[in-house]
């Protein structure tokens, strides 16, 4: 009997808890988004920021990118959209696979 | 292999397969490569660079002691074709782009992957006795600058000189590795700093057991070694050479 073939053939049921956390693992790399020069990760907390950079004088803000540089932020409406769509695209996304991945008990 | 032209401002895959009398790394690039390449819309090469050097590593799969030809890597700087190139182990399967965002900022000579996660084991993260987070060799990227012309001729002293940069950041394992390699040449040419400079946003997810089980569709990649999982697709370094050897289909792989 070729066990290896034969766990091939038999249903596994799938360790949800790894399985959630590496999605939550790419996930996080994906709300990454370069802008200016800059690298930053979209979270809500930096769409705040964004919407208040508004009241700002000229709309002109400088902030710190993941790499940890300030990046000169000149057209805040670009940056807020770039933020929107991409928190909201890969939210969404994850959204949408943790569901799956939920319904999903067996490979 | 395929080699493409030398061209201005290019970018492309680069890897290295270097056969052992156990594992025949050219043919698991055959397999991978072309993956990388569909996936990332580059083209790729594959490099077989002739060392001296090599050491042993112990195979938990094989479940003995096989050739390692894992030295020359800092070769990759004037051996590679394009002026951006990523390089990759040919074991490392990509499945989703994540590296073009970082990749098309200007603000880079060279960048390292300092996040790693363990699909199914845990991996070790911290180098040597100073506990320096580890570098992964498993994939990088390097623009032809001088910095990172001074990157790899760092990395190549290192390598040279293994036994004192050994004892120096007291590593206990005495075979050379690139990781380990990549870090003090960060470290030395940062300033000394423990934060890696310059890195990709994503992690290096690696899959250390044994594969029972590899399907790969539109929505995602199934996976059973010790454990059974359903990941997005995203890319994976899979230790387990014999199933990229045999089993593995390469970009049939559903």
């Amino acid at each position: 009997m070729d066990v290896k073939k034969l766990v091939e053939q038999v249903e596994t049921r799938i360790d949800f808890n790894k399985s959630r956390a590496i999605l939550r693992e790419k996930i996080q790399a994906d709300l990454h988004f370069g802008f200016n020069g800059g690298m930053f990760k979209a979270t809500p907390e930096l769409l705040a920021f964004a919407n208040y950079g508004l009241t700002f004088p000229d709309h002109k803000f400088v902030v710190e990118d993941t790499n940890g540089n300030p990046i000169l932020v000149e057209d805040v409406n670009a940056f807020i959209t770039v933020i929107t769509e991409r928190l909201s695209s890969v939210m969404n996304r994850w959204y949408v696979e943790y569901e799956k991945l939920k319904k999903t008990r067996k490979i | 292999m395929k080699n493409s032209k030398k061209q201005e401002k290019s970018r492309g895959i680069l890897a290295i397969a270097r056969d052992t009398d156990q594992i025949q790394y050219s043919k698991i690039a055959e397999k991978t490569l072309p993956i990388a390449s569909k996936t990332l819309d580059l083209p790729y090469t594959v490099l077989q660079i002739n060392s001296d050097s090599g050491s042993i590593r112990y195979d938990t799969n094989l479940e003995e002691f096989v050739e390692w030809k894992n030295t020359g890597r800092y070769s990759v700087y004037e051996l590679t074709p394009y002026h951006e190139t990523l390089v990759i182990d040919v074991d490392y399967l990509i499945y989703a782009d994540e590296f073009s965002d970082r990749m098309n900022l200007p603000d880079w000579d060279y960048l390292l992957s300092e996040h790693a996660v363990g699909v199914d084991n845990e991996v070790a993260s911290l180098m040597g006795q100073h506990q320096f987070p580890t570098i992964w060799a498993t994939v990088f990227a390097f623009k032809k600058t001088n910095k990172a012309k001074q990157f790899f001729e760092l990395v190549e002293k290192i390598q040279k000189n293994w036994d004192y940069y050994r004892h120096l950041y007291m590593i206990e394992q005495s075979n050379f590795r690139n990781d380990h390699a990549f870090r003090i040449a960060d470290s030395i040419l940062s300033g000394y700093v423990t934060a890696c400079s310059s890195t990709f946003n994503n992690s290096v997810f690696h899959v250390t057991g044994e594969i029972n089980k590899f399907t790969v569709d539109p929505t995602g990649i199934s996976i059973v070694t010790d454990v059974a999982l359903r990941l997005p697709l995203t890319n994976l370094h899979i230790f387990d050479k014999q199933f990229l050897m045999s089993e593995f289909r390469g970009l049939d792989a559903n």
